[in-house]
């Protein structure tokens, strides 16, 4: 087997590996949403937030909770 | 020669950015005691790639030839291991709380080390020379290494069969005689197997092939580096970085125990029932196939040796050596893979784990472990001869 072909082999396998990693780590420790309800929704409408449910509003406040 | 410089370099800088991301999202996703353990994996395949210190050549090389190089410089890094390691378990250095690798005497030990001998010399590899030859990239291994996975996930099945043959339970002789001279009794039982590799090695060669080979000053970085590393600098590399794994995971360096839970966690992500594989029911066990395997000590480790080793091929330029397979090759590596992987899980592990881990921890197991892997080796040795990969002794 040739250099190269043995490179792009381990590349493949490097990656499949990490993506097995991925998806065993999101299985087994999925990230806890806080329940937001319907009036605390309002409120960050109301105060024209650039942010909506979908999209992360204090990334700083959760790096330093880490 | 200039494209393959850049080649060379492109790889040394993947896996600096591969093992930079991997410590931030183990760090972030888990907590700093895993970045440390991924770290010394790192530092571990780094080291045993730079020396190339395998325990399946040096032991090869003493049956063939007598050469005993390889084993004394295991001996040498037993010693030095046991050294570090027997204080801290006989509690001699307060406010360290750590476990040797202490397990039962029994046959799955017998039978399992000997398996795992033959198919240290089909395979090619051991447990951790299967995991930093493939990190180099070393096609052959990555089939062994897969093979490995499945004999240790196979194995963990029906444990408790081979459990249940029998044993004399477990025999540390830190607690029987106490830390020193249970480490005085260590070093003696070592000491005469390095004076019996010499006798033998001296009857049959005209000179030793020397462990301690100096490094001029001028080439010093240049060797860290690039490597080639002598064998004691390994030596001692990977005895501190094994000390630093006992420190901070509070239990020696191991490897094979992930290659069965990353196979069983497959089989049930497929569909696989595992409700009757009772060894996955004891407490660590279960606890590590029902949490992310980033939270598996054994697991994060050998990720960072696969990586380390990686890095230290891509900074020699021996990434991706290569390789040619055969059928005969196909067969021993395959057949040697389901050997290591099904004997490293009955005999508590691989030579790190098993054996390495076990002598330095005072376990008895550890060296019953030694004496039938080798009778293994010895085995495996001559099937090696008999299907034509090595010319006859």
């Amino acid at each position: 087997m040739k250099h190269k072909t043995g490179k792009m082999i381990m590349g493949a396998t490097l990656s499949l590996a990490a993506i097995a990693v991925a998806v065993d780590h999101t299985r087994h420790k999925l990230p806890t949403v806080e329940a937001i309800s319907p009036d605390d929704q309002q409120d960050i409408l109301d105060q024209g937030a650039p942010c909506g449910l979908g999209a992360p509003c204090s990334l700083g406040d959760d790096a330093s909770d880490d | 020669m200039n494209e393959s410089r850049t080649l060379e370099s492109g790889t040394i800088a993947i896996f600096v950015i591969a093992i930079s991301a991997t410590s931030l999202l183990i760090q972030s996703a888990t907590n700093s005691r895993q970045t440390i353990l991924f770290l010394l994996g790192t530092g571990l395949g780094v080291c045993l790639l730079h020396a190339m210190f395998g325990f399946t050549g040096g032991w090869r090389k003493f049956i063939r030839n007598r050469n005993s190089e390889g084993i004394r410089a295991q001996i040498y890094l037993l010693i030095l291991t046991a050294v570090l390691f027997f204080p801290v378990l006989g509690g001699a250095i307060e406010e360290t709380t750590a476990y040797g690798a202490v397990s039962p005497v029994g046959y799955s030990v017998l039978i399992g080390a000997f398996l795992f001998g033959i198919g240290m010399q089909l395979g090619g590899g051991c447990g951790s020379g299967t995991l930093f030859t493939m990190g180099q990239g070393q096609m052959d291994m990555l089939v062994t290494l897969l093979f490995f996975i499945i004999g240790a996930t196979f194995a963990s099945s029906h444990l408790n069969w081979w459990f249940a043959l029998g044993d004399m339970g477990s025999i540390s002789m830190i607690q029987l005689y106490g830390w020193l001279p249970a480490l005085l009794i260590t070093i003696l039982m070592l000491a005469i197997l390095y004076a019996t590799a010499v006798y033998l090695d001296k009857r049959s060669n005209q000179k030793l092939d020397p462990v301690f080979v100096p490094v001029g000053r001028n080439r010093l970085i240049t060797t860290l580096i690039h490597g080639k590393w002598p064998l004691w600098w390994a030596v001692i590399g990977v005895a501190l970085f094994n000390f630093l794994t006992l420190i901070t995971a509070g239990h020696p360096w191991s490897i094979t125990f992930a290659f069965s839970l990353w196979g069983t966690k497959f089989w049930s992500a497929i569909g696989g029932d595992i409700s009757n594989w009772s060894y996955w029911q004891l407490p660590y066990p279960e606890q590590a196939l029902n949490g992310s395997v980033l939270l598996d000590t054994t697991s994060v480790m050998d990720f960072g040796l696969i990586m380390g080793a990686g890095l230290a091929a891509a900074l020699a330029g021996r990434f991706a050596p290569p390789t040619s397979m055969t059928k005969t090759k196909w067969l021993a590596v395959i057949t040697g893979g389901l050997l290591l992987g099904y004997g490293a899980r009955l005999a508590f592990g691989c030579n790190i784990g098993g054996m390495l881990a076990g002598i330095s921890s005072g376990s008895m197991h550890g060296w019953l472990w030694l004496a039938a892997a080798f009778a293994g080796n010895i085995a495996g040795t001559r099937l090696r001869i008999a299907l034509r990969l090595d010319k006859p002794i």
